[in-house]
This record gives structure tokens, C-alpha cells and sequence, in this order.
């Protein structure tokens, strides 16, 4: 009989413990932006995007890239290739990418890509230029990553404690303006994506 | 399936084994990694393992 008590409260306690699991995951999501955010229906010419002229662009946190190489990290490839505004963009941005985002203000787009080995650790982003051009507090910027092919093994992002392995051409990630993030491609492909920049409208708080 | 144990170790006793710096094994996937423009260096870890031990990954 002790034993029978005993592995009721096991079972019990198994079962509070998913329960609990279960109502975190909803209060995860609630915190999520909603399903419509987290993706764009991809309506554009890879090979457009392919042939930008991309610049090669180390991370301009001088002290964060030296903490990293100092710890072992290759320095040159802790960067990215990007183009972006003033840059002629393609007409898909304007058309199709921009108007779903109508819940931000001052948007900027840019194209980014990180070849096979290329990466950034764990950061926070400067929003130089962009705060520079559109006068906004940084926080009250949000920033979006949408990829623009679907993931192969090895592309990884993180953002917070959360990890993303996996994607579909057209899904959404999204950071507030000093959440930590990172970005790995230990894969054997180039990986392309839009990043979004804007700061939440008055009609959308 | 075990999920967790219950951490019971020195950990500096951990970092204080003798370790081997070790490229991985399989040359040809290496290769494609390197050729794709991966750091072959950085492909690799340290190991410290039992002599019996036939580490194949």
C-alpha cells in the first residue's frame, strides 16, 4: 500500500510538473508576436539577392570583437556581408516586405549574408547609423531578421536563451534593441536574409 | 533515458587532464567544409579518453 502511495505521488507530481511546462509554454507564446509577424510569404528572386554588391563588414564592437579573439575566436570571422540603404533596393522590399510591417515606423531595410564559417557570437547591436538617420531612442527599436531561404544543418541563431536551427524561407525573428543574439553558419551554404529595422507605431502599442 | 545527474565532480580536476588536440576523423567531409570556407583548424576538439576506448567521432 506504501508503494502504491508512493507512485501515485510520483505520477502526481510527473503530471504537475507538465502542467506546468504546459502553461509556461502559453505564457511563452502570448509574449510572442503574433502567427501573421512571424512570417512573409517569400515573393522574390534569390539570384536578385545573390548578385547585390555586398561589402564585407566586421562587427564594429571593437572591445566585444577583441574579448573574443582574445579567448581564442578567429577575429575575421567574426563579421558579416551586408547592403543596404542608400543602396538601391530591390523592388520587392518597397512592394511586398515593407507593407507588412506597417506596425513600425522608420523602417530600414538591409540584405545580409554569412558564408560558411563566418559568424557572430553572442552581442547586442549598435544601431549607429540608424539612430544617426532617424533620431529614435534605441529603446524603442525592434529588429527583425527574415530569412530568405530555408535553413540547412549547421545555420544556427539564437536569440536570448532561445535557439533556432530551423527556418522556412519567409519566417520572422524578432529582438527588442539590446537583446542579446547570435549567428552561426557552421554549414557548407550561404546563408541570405532581410534585416529589419524600425520602432514600434503609436496605433500598434 | 537519463536526463540529468547531479553534478558530483571538480571541475579542475576536469580541466586538469592531459588532452590531445584532436582534427576530426572523417578527411573527406572535413575537406568539403573547408572547401565550402570553414577554418580546417577549427574543426576539431581535445579528448582525454580510456586507453580501450575506440574513439570513432
Amino acid at each position: 500500500m506504501t508503494d502504491l502511495k508512493f507512485q501515485c505521488i510520483i505520477i502526481m507530481n510527473q503530471v504537475f510538473k507538465k502542467m506546468i511546462n504546459h502553461i509556461e509554454l502559453i505564457q511563452k507564446l502570448l509574449q510572442q508576436p503574433s502567427a501573421e509577424l512571424l512570417r512573409c510569404v517569400p515573393n522574390w528572386n534569390i539570384d536578385e539577392i545573390k548578385n547585390l554588391n555586398y561589402k564585407f563588414a566586421p562587427f564594429k564592437d571593437e572591445m566585444l570583437v577583441s574579448q573574443y579573439a582574445q579567448s581564442g575566436h578567429d577575429r575575421s570571422k567574426i563579421s558579416v556581408y551586408n547592403y543596404h540603404e542608400p543602396n538601391e533596393m530591390p523592388k520587392f522590399i518597397t512592394e511586398h516586405v515593407k507593407p507588412r510591417f506597417d506596425f513600425l515606423d522608420k523602417v530600414c531595410a538591409a540584405f545580409n549574408y554569412f558564408k560558411p564559417g563566418q559568424y557572430l557570437p553572442p552581442h547586442s547591436d549598435l544601431y549607429g547609423k540608424y539612430m544617426q538617420l532617424y533620431d529614435v531612442h534605441p529603446k524603442n527599436i525592434v529588429r527583425c531578421i527574415l530569412m530568405l531561404e530555408n535553413s540547412c544543418p549547421g545555420q544556427i541563431l539564437q536569440i536570448k536563451d532561445s535557439t533556432f536551427g530551423s527556418w522556412k524561407s519567409g519566417d520572422c525573428f524578432y529582438w527588442n534593441y539590446d537583446e542579446i543574439h547570435a549567428f552561426y553558419n557552421f554549414s557548407m551554404k550561404d546563408r541570405y536574409a532581410i534585416q529589419i529595422t524600425g520602432v514600434i507605431n503609436e496605433k500598434s502599442k | 533515458m537519463i536526463n540529468h545527474i547531479e553534478p558530483n565532480w571538480n571541475i579542475d580536476e576536469i580541466k586538469n587532464l592531459n588532452y590531445k588536440f584532436a582534427p576530426f576523423k572523417d578527411e573527406v567531409l572535413v575537406s568539403q567544409y573547408a572547401q565550402s570556407g570553414h577554418d580546417r583548424s577549427k574543426i576539431s576538439v581535445y579528448n582525454y579518453h580510456e586507453p580501450s576506448f575506440q574513439k570513432d567521432d
